[in-house]
């Protein structure tokens, strides 16, 4: 039995007859919403992404090392372990400063990469009493003090609470997990500064790591977070206190909020690249579509023709064309944007180590915004793309386009 | 029964067979070293055997595709479509619940070849159910 025709069936049937043609459109539509996709997310976590790590850092002056400022950037937002020591004097010094809150101060140990499963992990020591950045993390997984044998685990690191971890050769009990952070804290071991200390000074790895000439070997730490009084110019607070002590104390002096910003700056030029790569595309697609779309018009004038010839208006033959291209670019869309969101999800830690990122997502809310967003524009091309023939489209005179050729 | 989207989705599996075989060892290697074990002896990490039973698996899918391209019969069409389907199933499963890859987030493993196993061996499920549902549908048509 014969299937009763619609313009539906008619556009289905026309697209299906020709796969090759439908494909390749479609794929150039596809490409379009990957690209698309992919920039608008990546540079949106770039923007939010950065800053939201600096909110949840939450100390608002960071000191280190000379030289170590890229280091604690790496440790902090992105968990990669490093080692760097500087002396604890300046604690003390910077609690009688004005416009300082709160100062706190870390000890950070990197594990040799002695093989690849027992990888390299980020132990930071940080001091209970004063801590105002790995507490609040940690508040909810554990509400007492820690034993010597504890430590805190990041959300990634293997193991559960009330196992074991073995960290320079002795075995540590894992007394709670923190909340995940996004940062560089999911893959890090806390333990108490003092404890971590000797840790290192005892270990015979203790002789391998950078300890400088000249440091108190017990009280050394690595670097200093300082917490700014509400309302008090950070900038200028960074300056007054750079003048004071960088050069006594050989320090890197670093705002959060500028290194975040000088990183966000440096990878939206990317994000920008990605964009205007996308918007270039896009262009391209619908110019293509719009070639191709002329030939397949010149192609079928006659299959027009008998349509008309039959009793179809001419809305029924444009719907039918507009129909097609609007069928072949949103599966060109669906596709893209599918595949684009799989890529993304699969390879994202792939995809933070590479640019440098903290691994903050932008939530599935915003990213299924921006997925329909980009369905919509490819959506949009193949029509778009049809729109200046609909005219001609119009004009078929079907008598002599049945006369040519006879 | 001369009928292209045949030959193409045949050779669109023993294209992603290849790249399945080609992944953990060239695309994407995994991790070369070798695990210490506690009497000090070293032994192969998981994502060494993922990669063996990758290999394995892969190769079904490149047979599954090249046969597809040979024979005539609906029916072995069919079957074959569900075999890629299967064997592309387990590849996604190697890496995450049947052997794994290593612990560490950011080690190669689990960055690169296992989302990459992950992608291609559901690109090898769609493609052999797409496979299978044709040949069963052109059956029926005769």
């Amino acid at each position: 039995m014969m299937s009763r025709l619609s313009p539906f069936s008619l556009v289905i049937g026309n697209i299906a007859r020709k796969p090759f043609r439908t494909f390749i459109l479609s794929s150039l539509v596809a490409v379009f919403c990957m690209a698309m996709f992919a920039g608008t997310v990546i540079g949106l976590k770039i923007s939010t992404g950065t800053q939201l790590a600096a909110d949840r850092l939450g100390a608002d002056i960071l000191f280190v090392p000379y030289g170590y400022e890229k280091s604690v950037q790496s440790s902090l937002l992105r968990g990669e372990p490093s080692s760097f020591y500087m002396d604890r004097g300046l604690v003390g010094e910077l609690r009688g400063e004005k416009g300082v809150l709160r100062v706190t101060e870390q000890l950070f140990l990197a594990t040799l990469k002695a093989s690849c499963c027992s990888y390299p992990v980020q132990i930071i020591g940080f001091n209970p009493k004063t801590d105002f950045v790995v507490t609040p993390w940690m508040n909810q997984s554990l509400n007492r003090a820690m034993n010597e044998n504890e430590v805190v685990a990041g959300c990634k690191i293997s193991g559960n609470p009330g196992e074991t971890i073995r960290l320079f050769g002795r075995e540590f009990s894992i007394a709670a997990k923190l909340d995940p952070t996004g940062m560089g804290f999911d893959t890090s071991v806390f333990m108490e500064v003092d404890r971590a200390r000797r840790l290192l000074l005892d270990s015979e790895l203790g002789l391998l790591l950078r300890i400088p000439e000249g440091l108190d070997k017990s009280t050394f730490i690595s670097s200093v977070l300082v917490k700014a009084e509400p309302g008090t110019d950070v900038t200028s607070l960074v300056n007054g206190l750079s003048e004071k002590y960088a050069i006594r104390y050989n320090l890197d002096f670093t705002a959060i909020a500028d290194m975040i910003s000088s990183i966000s700056s440096k990878l939206s030029v990317f994000a920008s690249v990605f964009r205007m790569f996308s918007a270039a595309v896009w262009v391209l697609a619908v110019m293509i579509l719009a070639f191709v779309f002329t030939i397949i018009l010149q192609e079928r004038k006659k299959e027009f023709g008998i349509l008309r010839i039959v009793g179809a208006s001419k809305g029924h033959v444009r719907r039918l064309f507009v129909g097609e291209a609007l069928l072949t670019s949103c599966m060109g869309a669906f596709c893209g944007v599918v595949l684009a969101a799989l890529a993304l999800g699969l390879f994202h830690t792939y995809i933070d180590v590479t640019l440098n990122l903290p691994r903050i997502g932008i939530g599935f809310g915003k990213t299924l915004l921006i997925g329909a967003g980009v369905f919509v524009m490819g959506l949009v091309t193949g029509p778009l793309a049809c729109l200046p023939l609909l005219r001609k489209l119009g004009s078929i005179d079907s008598y002599l386009i049945m006369k040519e050729g006879e | 029964m001369k009928d292209k989207s045949f030959s193409w989705l045949g050779g669109i599996c023993a294209v992603l067979g290849m790249l399945i075989v080609l992944t953990p060892y060239c695309i994407f290697p995994v991790c070369t070293k070798m695990m210490q074990l506690e009497g000090g002896s070293f032994a192969p990490m998981k994502c060494f055997w993922t990669a063996r039973s990758v290999l394995g698996n892969g190769s079904i899918i490149i047979l599954a595709g090249i046969m597809t391209c040979l024979c005539r019969t609906y029916a072995l069409r069919a079957a074959l479509g569900v075999m890629a389907s299967a064997a592309g199933m387990v590849v996604v499963l190697t890496p995450s619940f049947l052997i794994g890859v290593c612990a560490g987030e950011t080690m190669r493993c689990r960055m690169q070849t296992a989302p990459s196993l992950y992608l291609l061996g559901l690109l090898t499920i769609v493609c052999g159910l797409a496979l299978a549902w044709r040949s069963a549908r052109m059956a029926r048509k005769g």
